[in-house]
């Protein structure tokens, strides 16, 4: 990607206990995208130290919010710095910054309003049946549900326009942002396109990651947060 | 009338006409409002008169008025938890606004040079 569009893209990474994975994953991403901003959400050790070490600007949750709340604070400091685009990456290493280029295209070429990272689209690497299985089961609730039709619902990694990213409000502060991002983008009509990426699993991110029987209190946590406003 | 449902009846007279007075002060919404009274008068009535509520059980098809009474607190209980469940929401989201404002208010700049360099110079 060339270095002038590189520079208009701020990448958010949502972070909380990475301390052990976080210098891996900005040593991955930084090189390729110099605007990051890691999220740390309120984590007791020291990730937001490292991620600002490694060169990453650092926004610090005084308190846990949730994946959702970070991102959401993630992308409003972003469009305060100028972002033109804004990608939203894990900082488990789970993604690999490669696949950036082909999520920021089409938003570059106005193709898109919003991207979403696919990994049933692109790859996996050591993703367990029962994940597999969940994620199909979220495919699922999110086409009937969102009415939204796509192949991968819990991807963190995701593109936005400039206009989408501002247009678009995660008030679900918990892990049922993911869900409601769709919502958003039904609500506001905007145009999606999946890309695909590759997903690695590793047995510290998936000690760390969501249990498969969260899913559950995800989906709950997701149509009450829609009832109330 | 007992002292009984003296007292309990002129108890939910007070919260009644408190809630009257209070009616345009109030920060509740209009439902919530209605509700209360409604449950001040009807709890009032139902003590001042318990055969009211067999008729009321009858009517329904219920049979005993204690079933009425009892149905009508688990409806109430599910509501009240509902409400109580989307007020704590509300105060969570209140909690991450602040939240939020604090962590761009204090937005830590990268330690170093930036690996590729882009961006650096404006830091």
């Amino acid at each position: 990607m060339p270095p002038a569009d590189a520079a208009a893209v701020w990448v958010v990474v949502p972070a909380y206990k990475e301390a052990a994975r976080i210098r891996a994953t900005l040593a991955e991403l930084l090189p390729r995208f110099p605007n990051a901003v890691v999220v740390d959400d309120g984590s007791p050790d020291e990730s937001g130290a490292i991620a600002r070490a490694c060169g990453a600007w650092v926004l610090r949750h005084p308190l846990n919010r949730g994946q959702g709340a970070a991102l959401q604070t993630g992308i409003d400091f972003a469009l305060l710095r100028g972002a033109a685009v804004v990608v939203t990456f894990d900082s488990d290493g789970q993604h690999d910054p490669a696949d950036i280029p082909a999520v920021v295209a089409p938003l570059l070429a106005g193709d898109a309003d919003v991207t979403l990272g696919s990994r049933f689209l692109g790859r996996t690497v050591g993703m367990p049946f029962t994940r597999w299985a969940v994620l199909k089961l979220a495919v699922a609730f999110t086409r009937v549900v969102s009415r939204v039709r796509v192949t991968d619902t819990h991807n963190g990694l995701r593109g936005f326009t400039r206009a989408a990213a501002a247009a678009v409000r995660i008030r679900q502060d918990r892990m049922s942002h993911a869900s409601e991002i769709f919502d958003e983008i039904r609500r506001l009509g905007l145009r999606y396109r999946e890309v695909p990426v590759t997903v690695r699993y590793t047995a510290a991110t998936l000690a760390k990651g969501q249990s498969s029987l969260n899913a559950v209190r995800v989906a709950w946590q997701f149509l009450v947060g829609r009832v109330v406003k | 009338m007992s002292a009984f449902q003296l007292l309990a009846v002129a108890a939910l007279a007070g919260l009644l006409a408190r809630d009257l007075w209070y009616w345009y002060r109030s920060g509740a919404s209009v439902v919530v409002r209605l509700l209360r009274c409604v449950v001040w008068a009807g709890a009032a009535a139902a003590i001042a008169d318990p055969l009211l509520v067999q008729r009321v059980a009858e009517l329904l098809g219920i049979g005993r008025g204690a079933d009425v009474i009892l149905y009508v607190f688990v409806l109430a209980f599910l509501w009240t938890t509902f409400f109580l469940h989307a007020r704590c929401l509300r105060l969570e989201r209140e909690i991450t606004a602040l939240t939020r404002h604090l962590a761009i208010r204090d937005a830590t700049p990268p330690a170093g040079p930036v690996p590729g360099g882009a961006g650096a110079a404006e830091r």
